[in-house]
């Protein structure tokens, strides 16, 4: 059965089909964050999830003729935001700089110190995402922010459920041990 | 950590794309659509062009030179002349549709490859 998000997916995407291009930015904007947050993942570097973003949309726009209206839309873009981050890592990985994901690793925790702003918040989560492994950074996004069973990241990423299980549960570790390294006892704050 | 609390910070670290990101792409979608047009109209034309000239020139021949009484070839024609026409004018628009095709599949391919 096809959920209410579903089928306003298929709606739009059907509106694009017959012409109207502009019915595509609906989709964009309901998708472009989570898709950066899932390429930023993989590439580690803002700029260049943006700019993999921008080539997965246009080709996402080219290839929409193609969508079998069976799975969700959303299951699709995903699996090329990944196939095009990882290809596009591939290229560039030595190339990739290591001064986003290195820089700025003190703490800019506003005066009270029982407050931290969300701004600050999303900066030492995503550093410590950063600090993390590629699969495993992908699987938490995949898991907690899109809210995708196994199978459905399955789907998406082509790892075996066996690895996906264990990503989580290093991940989640992982995560746990770079936000304490990154923020000691601030980390409550987070909660 | 719980799984709760796990769930509630990797939601915090949604990041969101640079002001305009959205008014690049579209504008990008359309350059590339204008381009595709362009493109399949820019191949067509002289295609087209060298169909229309092949059947003005074969009509030409079969009702014009060939239509005179003087000639072999004209008496082996005959009254064959509408039949050769028909013939010879469907092969061409056939392999003007099969020129299309080509022309639409290397579009395809060059836009695929260029992601």
């Amino acid at each position: 059965m096809k959920t209410k998000k579903a089928i306003e997916d298929y709606d739009i995407i059907r509106k694009v089909i017959d012409g109207d291009t502009n019915a595509f930015r609906q989709l964009v904007y309901k998708y472009k964050d989570v898709s950066l947050s899932l390429a930023y993942s993989i590439l580690k570097s803002q700029t260049l999830a943006e700019d993999v973003l921008q080539d997965v949309f246009i080709k996402v726009f080219n290839k929409l003729k193609t969508f079998k209206f069976k799975s969700s839309f959303s299951t699709w873009l995903y699996r090329i935001v990944v196939n095009t981050s990882y290809n596009e890592l591939k290229k560039r990985k030595t190339n990739i700089s290591l001064s986003e994901k290195t820089n700025d690793t003190t703490l800019h925790l506003t005066e009270d110190r029982d407050y931290m702003k969300e701004e600050d918040q999303k900066h030492y989560i995503n550093m410590a995402l950063t600090h993390m492994r590629t699969d495993e950074a992908l699987v938490l996004r995949l898991f907690y922010l899109c809210e995708f069973s196994i199978k459905e990241i399955e789907d998406i990423t082509k790892f075996k459920p066996s690895k996906i299980k264990v990503d989580l549960h290093r991940g989640r570790e992982n995560l746990n041990f770079q936000l304490k390294q990154l923020l000691g006892g601030d980390i409550k704050h987070l909660l | 950590m719980k799984e709760e609390q796990f769930k509630k910070i990797i939601k915090k670290s949604t990041l969101t794309t640079s002001e305009g990101f959205v008014d690049e792409l579209m504008s990008n979608i359309k350059e590339s659509k204008e381009v595709k047009n362009k493109y399949v109209l820019w191949q067509f034309k002289p295609i087209l062009s060298i169909c229309v000239v092949l059947i003005l020139v074969l009509t030409f021949l079969l009702f014009q030179v060939l239509g005179l009484e003087v000639g072999v070839l004209s008496s082996m024609i005959g009254t064959k002349k509408i039949p050769i026409f028909i013939v010879v004018t469907s092969v061409l628009f056939y392999y003007l549709n099969e020129m299309v095709k080509l022309d639409k599949n290397s579009i395809r391919i060059k836009k695929e490859s260029l992601f």
